[in-house]
């Protein structure tokens, strides 16, 4: 080749190279940097295992803090100072889970666009028009009051920041090499966005919209019946005298009112996209969680046991960290935290254990407000007044700082004003109130007794959990802790209020919340039940509990014997078999033989009804039965609730299969007539056609029942997904024991589930066990990235080591690597 | 050889010392050399064997086989082995393409030279 044509190609060549070595190209980072084998991604390698011994210096350090990492990766902390133990968590949480903790801030704070880019402008725009970030600034800002807190927050910042600081580019976890980006400072502020945004998951529930939109299909009356207040079988978290099927009576559905429709739907459809709204206002039956203890007298040891495990969204790597703190004299605590909070979330000292499910109470409300200005409002309509609404103008950058859009969120005197079904509304919301849950969490940890415990969970305020707690004395307690809004009298959450008047403005906080302390019963539980048996307390305080089966199935377990012991704790957790499955599976199974009485014959429910017959009712990845039998319930959904489907055949909200079985007792309620058919339908026809179309859609999705193809566990799946999403770093098609209605709940897509499992049984030594979907590492290639899962896929919990001192852990063994934390010379 | 080795070794202390930048850097000085006749053929494997060496040498910390088959699935699910070619081709084809230029920048002075003559 002649030179100037070798030299025209290979300068050609070599532009190109540059090109896509220097730049991103599509989705890819820089390949430059990115291949580099000294600076780029194959450094993730380095971090896969932890190094036998490692030294940080975090300059403020009181004294040196040591740092010992257990057999399962679980570091234990010794401290000589409450600050330096925070600083020294914040430092290894970071080590392991830094960029989780950066997305999760940005999640909140609405600026996952600098980071990821313009599609995820409709997330950040709905996270600023819910103001999560803005609301925890302001606590953050309340916080001069409680310099305690203060100086925790600052102490953790200062722990993550020491890491953050000391890290090159070459060092960044793998989803930064992959971006092309770097990690950002930690503000002490961040760990109440995770706050704020914890409450958010767990009472971002918009029950007045989801009951307008069944009030505009079937009338306001059948959707009061629907979506009850107080849920048709009683098993209350509060003790009151045990299992009580109420029932109700189900007024029949109206017909639409296409007005109603009309006004909700158009523009709800054309805004969806921005609406705020869209993201988190699907069911929430997923997010749900279990806690449940034994008192002292119904205990095989003579000790007080509590288990729990919180349900909520699976990911990799898991919300949840596990670590031990020790402060001699001061602090002893172990648990889980989340990724960013300066403390014990879940979890035990050597006097009392604990552990949270949601309440699930009613703490927000929208106001229809009136506006001066469609458009572009300034004010709204107060007592007769106009009143100036408070203005900001969000800007949204890209990932080189461009400006990528703007967006101007409202408040009025209630809160943020946002777009729900085409009307304006404010929403009050406990959430974005003043809060301060880390001095509550700071005083359970080092609470020496039930009742210190539950002084410390009195303050706090959002999201409202049932505390559970168990002492060393044997004693337990539950205290459904957090705000509760005073309403005025006759108002209740559950239906849009009208924000022209200040007179349906919540009054305060509702004192009596609910709370249980050593029953005479020696247990108690709680799965996000309506906590209060309404013949007890009918205080509207919420209308969207859960369904009573998992409570049912637990209470059941626990009434069973008087000697439960913590291995008996930990197999309920993982209990194959539900009320709910026992209750229908006899429905269905009466139904056919009232059918085989009657005069027509019906081979393929016959047909059913004998796999029916045949299933032993348990959900474990080997059974053949359970597929039939979910299969036949959501045919049941499909045909009952017809009357709840929109223009488009979608169901505007599924009524929880607790109406459905008080339905059971109105054979023939117009509810059972299929609108799609010109016969009129009675419960029996339409069990039995649920029986022939669960069959049908078993078969055609399964192959025929003796195929092979019916095992659970080739059906149901849990998917645990990484933080972005990413096949390639998460966990598919999980087969375990799970299904819905168990206390092991899997529904849906399966990507809901126990996140944390904790049983710890309170004697003079506290012994523990618990486990979680993953493992402590966010580093995908490290071995703890995943090393937990298998674990728990068999419903099976590790030992966690609970030493006094690290000569506790070196003496069993259990040493598996060593950080020196050292202090610079003041 | 000798010339191949003399641009492994520059290609791995390069990067140790610079970064990426130098995969060119060096590759355009092999070239320049001459590198036994071929140049494009020795800057490009001096490219490719200086960084495979370095990642020999991260092997030695920790999972690479790991990072390959992971980063090769995450981007549009290659396996291991084939993101570990594109590794070493985006250096092969840095340190040849500068070795190219700079052996024709040379021939080109070269004939000028010898035509002024």
């Amino acid at each position: 080749m002649a030179p100037r044509s070798k030299l025209i190609l290979s300068s050609g060549v070599l532009a190109v190279g540059l090109a896509a070595s220097a730049g991103p190209a599509g989705p890819f980072p820089p390949l430059g940097p990115f291949l580099d084998p000294l600076r780029g991604v194959w450094r993730v390698a380095d971090s896969a295992q932890l190094p036998p011994s490692a030294t940080a210096v975090i300059p403020d350090l009181d004294a040196s803090v040591r740092v010992v990492y257990d057999d399962r990766s679980v570091p234990h902390i010794f401290a000589s100072s409450v600050s330096d133990a925070r600083r020294a968590l914040g430092y290894v949480v970071a080590r392991d889970r830094l960029f989780q903790m950066e997305l999760q801030t940005r999640a909140t704070a609405g600026t996952l666009t600098e980071l990821l880019g313009e599609t995820l402008l409709g997330a950040d725009v709905r996270a600023r028009r819910l103001s999560l970030a803005r609301a925890a600034e302001q606590d953050f800002a309340r916080l001069r009051d409680d310099p305690e807190v203060s100086r925790a927050l600052y102490d953790y910042a200062e722990g993550v920041n020491t890491f953050v600081d000391a890290l090159s580019p070459a060092e960044r976890p793998f989803e930064y090499h992959l971006l092309g980006a770097s990690p950002q400072r930690w503000e002490p502020v961040h760990s109440l966005y995770g706050l704020k945004r914890m409450g958010l998951t767990l009472t971002f529930n918009p029950t007045e919209v989801r009951k307008a939109r069944v009030a505009a299909l079937v009338g306001t009356e059948a959707a009061d019946a629907l979506f009850p207040v107080n849920r048709p079988i009683q098993e209350p978290v509060v003790p009151h005298r045990g299992a009580r099927f109420v029932g109700t009576e189900l007024p029949p559905p109206r017909d639409p009112d296409p007005a109603a429709l009309g006004r909700m739907e158009a523009p709800f459809q054309e805004r969806r996209a921005m609406d705020p709204l869209s993201e988190w206002s699907g069911p929430t039956s997923s997010v749900g969680s279990n806690n449940w203890a034994v008192a002292a007298e119904r205990s095989a040891s003579g000790n007080a046991i509590l288990a729990g495990d919180p349900h909520l969204s699976l990911g990799l790597p898991s919300i949840w960290y596990e670590a031990h703190l020790v402060v001699p004299g001061v602090l002893d605590v172990y648990g889980v935290t989340l990724a960013g909070m300066p403390g014990i979330v879940i979890g035990f000292n050597r006097n009392v254990a604990w552990t949270f499910t949601n309440t699930a109470a009613d703490v927000m409300d929208y106001y229809r407000e009136r506006l001066d200005d469609p458009e572009a409002p300034e004010r709204y309509l107060l007592d007769g007044g106009w009143t100036d609404l408070d203005t900001r103008v969000e800007e949204f950058r890209g990932r080189n700082g461009d400006l990528l859009a703007t967006d101007t969120v409202r408040h009025s005197h209630r809160g943020p004003v946002l777009d729900v079904l085409g009307e304006p509304m404010s929403l009050r919301w406990t959430v974005l109130d003043g809060q301060n849950e880390v001095r509550a969490l700071m005083g359970a940890q080092r609470a020496l007794s039930v009742d210190r415990w539950l002084d410390a969970m009195s303050g706090w305020h959002a999201p409202v959990q049932n505390a559970l707690v168990a002492g060393r004395d044997g004693r337990i307690a539950i205290q459904s802790a957090g705000y509760y809004p005073l309403r005025p009298r006759g108002a209740r959450g559950d239906a849009f209020q009208d924000g022209t008047t200040g007179k349906t403005d919540w009054l305060g906080r509702w004192e009596g919340y609910p709370r249980s302390v050593d029953p005479a019963q020696g247990y108690l539980a709680s799965a996000n039940q309506q906590p209060f048996d309404p013949e007890a307390e009918d205080t509207y305080i919420g209308a969207d509990w859960s369904q009573p089966w998992r409570a049912l199935t637990i209470n059941e377990l626990l009434e069973g014997r008087e000697d439960h012991r913590p291995e008996d704790l930990e197999s309920y957790q993982t209990h194959p078999s539900s009320v709910r499955a026992r209750t229908f599976r006899a429905a269905f199974l009466e139904a056919a033989s009232r059918l085989r009485d009657g005069s027509r014959s019906y081979p393929e429910v016959d047909t059913a009804a004998r796999l029916l017959a045949a299933w032993d009712g348990t959900y474990t990845p080997e059974n053949e039965g359970a597929v039939l039998f979910e299969g036949t319930m959501a045919a049941l959904e499909d045909a009952l609730w017809d009357e709840l489907e929109d223009e488009d055949g979608r169901r505007v909200a599924t009524p929880g299969a607790d109406i459905a079985w008080a339905l059971l007792a109105q054979p023939g309620s117009p509810w059972w007539d299929d609108r799609d058919t010109p016969e009129v339908e009675d419960r029996d026809m339409l069990l039995g056609r649920a029986l022939t179309a669960g069959l049908a859609n078993a078969r055609e999705a399964h192959g025929p029942e003796e195929g092979g193809g019916w095992a659970w566990g080739q059906v149901a799946h849990y998917n645990i997904y990484h933080l972005l999403g990413l096949p390639a770093l998460s966990r598919l098609g999980l087969a375990a024991t799970g299904g819905p209605g168990l206390l092991s709940p899997l529904v849906g897509r399966g990507t809901h589930g126990a996140s944390w499992r904790m049983v710890v049984e309170l004697g003079d030594e506290v012994t523990a066990r618990g486990g979680f979907p993953g493992g402590q590492s966010g580093n995908p290639v490290s071995e703890r990235y995943d090393d937990r899962l298998d674990r728990w896929l068999q419903g099976e919990l590790d030992d966690l080591r609970f030493p006094r001192t690290e000569e506790d852990l070196r003496a069993g063994g259990w040493v598996q690597a060593e950080l020196v934390l050292v202090g610079t010379e003041r | 050889m000798i010339p191949l080795l003399s641009g492994v070794i520059g290609v791995s202390a390069g990067t140790y010392l610079a970064g990426w930048l130098a995969v060119p850097v060096v590759g355009a000085v092999v070239g320049g050399l001459g590198a036994g006749g071929a140049p494009v053929r020795t800057a490009a494997l001096s490219g490719a064997g200086g960084w495979a060496v370095l990642l020999a040498l991260g092997a030695v910390r920790g999972p690479v086989a790991e990072v390959a088959n992971l980063t090769g699935d995450v981007l549009g699910g290659m396996p291991g082995y084939a993101f570990l070619a594109v590794a070493l081709l985006l250096p092969a084809v840095l340190a040849g393409a500068a070795g190219g230029a700079a052996s024709a920048l040379v021939e080109i002075r070269r004939r000028r030279t010898a035509g002024r003559a």
